[in-house]
């Protein structure tokens, strides 16, 4: 029991430690960075910008800089932003709640809209079907920083009902829960059709058919609740890729969070705060396949615990 | 299937051949004629600079697909040999690597090796292409490992073919429509992940028109001039569905690894 739990709570934590040197790696190759740039355009002469340096341990060898890494990641010190002095881990704590706030908000919308498409197109549920199909196609194809703007044009320029910018109040959260939910909804709901037309093939659902089951019955406890399982884990997945979404969104919105946070940095080369997103984002990641594998077998009974 | 390679074919056909019949130049502003709405003059209408956005969609067309072209074939190249590699050795431990490098976002990692090797159209190819290896690995790997189990394969192996010939024989042609297909998949991720770098603002050089940034222009002006990004958006969306359309008809890849066909 203890040897089930443990086993994929060490892969997770793997996973994460891989993310964090991979990123420490190819991060460290880099040439140039915040403070050299900052530094010689402030007008600095180079054995200055070598004195800082030094100081700040950037010149130190490789294997040295790892290990001093590895031990503040597993204090959850992850350095500080180059730029402006702040501890990596209070800007992403900083910027963790309007980011997590968008996520959520938009799984829950995306998941209800993407499991009652993928249910309406996979049973072929008379009338509603045909657009069901049309907008899955739509979410899955209409790339989100156009049907933002679009959003934007109808919700904010046309109608004037919803603001197109900012974050803090719920009308603020409407169009970008949206536009992100919309597009969550159509891997959801291609993942639930197709799992929806396997099942209603299987040889128990004629069982209960011929036993004279009615038929809501069949479709409601035979049907939907089996074919939810392999939603979960794209559930999870799409949770991960969600970070994706936001960077795109939060710039589209204008809202501050995560993925602000992760552009300006990689604008201004501010690597420790890039370094302390790709940790961040792998560890959302893991821990979320890690919930909905655990959840799986809870629901799963072929799943063996 | 027909109408998606239909849609393809004029769309690439339109990118290829339009700039012969389209002479006004993408980059000639004209203060005169700033955020005029579709006229004869300017069929799309003009962008904030007075530029003409039909000859700056078939410009800037052509410079998203050839880098997202060119990313697709590196990525598929890389993403072959490491996953052939790994999916006919008999270890798991490079599951490690593909694992972690699957659990960052792959805008996230473009924007990362974007960082290292600054703007322009080389780095762009590089991050992009990089961005897909993992995914394309992973597919090859599970393809490979899936053949390899297949009862004729143990049949050619227990009848004395050697390696290369139950290789070359049994197993490409087992994975081949997986690969073909995922190749579409990452196309359109190229696809899209370039413009995003161009809508984000840090793929091209400031200047080159690309369907990114065309669409950055329009959700700046999305009040005044909301045409600008209407056929980059509408171009990038048919592209998209087709490829969908293709791939899911080339193989039954639907049912298989679901996460990594739904993902952004």
């Amino acid at each position: 029991m203890i040897q089930i739990l443990l086993r994929p709570l060490v892969k997770s934590v793997g996973i994460v430690w891989m993310a964090a040197t991979l990123g420490f790696l190819a991060l460290s190759v880099l040439p140039g960075d915040a403070i050299a740039s900052q530094l010689s355009q402030s007008g600095a002469d180079p054995e200055l910008i070598e004195a800082y340096r030094d100081r700040s341990g950037l010149n130190a060898p490789l294997s040295e800089r790892y290990v001093r890494f590895f031990v503040g990641l597993v204090r959850g010190d992850m350095g500080v932003s180059l730029l402006s002095g702040e501890p990596v881990s209070d800007a992403i704590v900083r910027s963790r709640l309007p980011t997590a706030t968008l996520a959520l908000s938009a799984m829950l919308f995306g998941s209800a809209v993407g499991l009652l498409l993928g249910m309406a197109d996979g049973l072929d549920v008379p009338l509603f079907a045909v657009p069901s199909s049309v907008l899955i196609s739509l979410a899955l194809s209409v790339p989100i920083y156009w049907s933002g703007t679009l959003a934007i044009y109808v919700f904010t320029a046309q109608l004037g009902l919803l603001p197109s910018a900012g974050a803090g109040r719920l009308s603020q959260l409407v169009l970008p829960v949206l536009v992100l939910g919309f597009h969550m909804a159509g891997g959801i709901a291609r993942v639930m059709r197709i799992s929806v037309r396997e099942i209603l093939d299987a040889d128990y659902v004629r069982t209960a058919r011929a036993k004279g089951l009615h038929e809501r019955r069949v479709l409601l406890v035979h049907v939907l609740r089996v074919a939810l399982l392999p939603v979960i884990s794209v559930i999870a997945l799409q949770a991960g890729f969600l970070f994706s979404g936001a960077v795109i969104t939060e710039s589209l919105f204008v809202r501050p969070g995560i993925g602000r946070l992760l552009l300006d940095a990689v604008i201004q080369q501010d690597y420790p705060i890039v370094m302390g997103v790709i940790v961040f984002s792998a560890s959302v990641y893991a821990a979320l396949s890690l919930l909905s594998d655990f959840v799986l077998r809870l629901l799963d009974p072929r799943v063996a615990l | 299937m027909r109408i998606s390679i239909g849609i393809l074919v004029v769309i690439f056909g339109i990118i290829v051949l339009g700039p012969l019949f389209i002479t006004t130049d993408p980059l000639t502003t004209n203060p005169e004629i700033q955020l005029q709405p579709p006229d004869g003059q300017h069929p799309l209408g003009t962008d904030l600079l007075g530029r003409d956005v039909l000859s700056r969609v078939v410009h800037g067309g052509r410079q998203s697909l050839i880098v997202a072209t060119l990313a697709t074939l590196w990525s598929a190249g890389a993403g072959l040999i490491v996953g052939g590699v790994t999916g006919l050795s008999r270890y798991d431990f490079d599951l490690l690597v593909i694992n972690a490098t699957l659990a960052v976002p792959s805008l996230v990692i473009a924007l990362v090796i974007l960082t290292l090797l600054g703007r322009g159209t080389g780095p762009l190819v590089i991050a992009l292409g990089f961005s897909q290896i993992a995914p394309f690995a992973f597919v090859t790997r599970s393809a490979v490992r899936l053949a390899l189990a297949e009862g004729y394969v143990e049949a050619a192996y227990s009848l004395g073919a050697s390696r290369f010939y139950v290789l070359t024989h049994h197993i490409f042609s087992r994975v081949l429509p997986t690969l073909v297909a995922y190749t579409g998949v990452v196309f359109s991720y190229t696809l899209l992940n370039g413009a995003a770098l161009s809508f984000l603002g840090i793929g091209h050089e400031p200047g080159i028109p690309d369907w990114g940034t065309m669409l950055a222009e329009g959700r700046a002006n999305f009040r005044t001039a909301p045409w600008i990004g209407l056929a980059p958006g509408v171009a990038i969306t048919l592209i998209i569905w087709s490829v969908n359309e293709m791939a899911d008809q080339l193989t039954s890849l639907k049912g298989r690894a679901p996460g990594l066909l739904a993902r952004v």
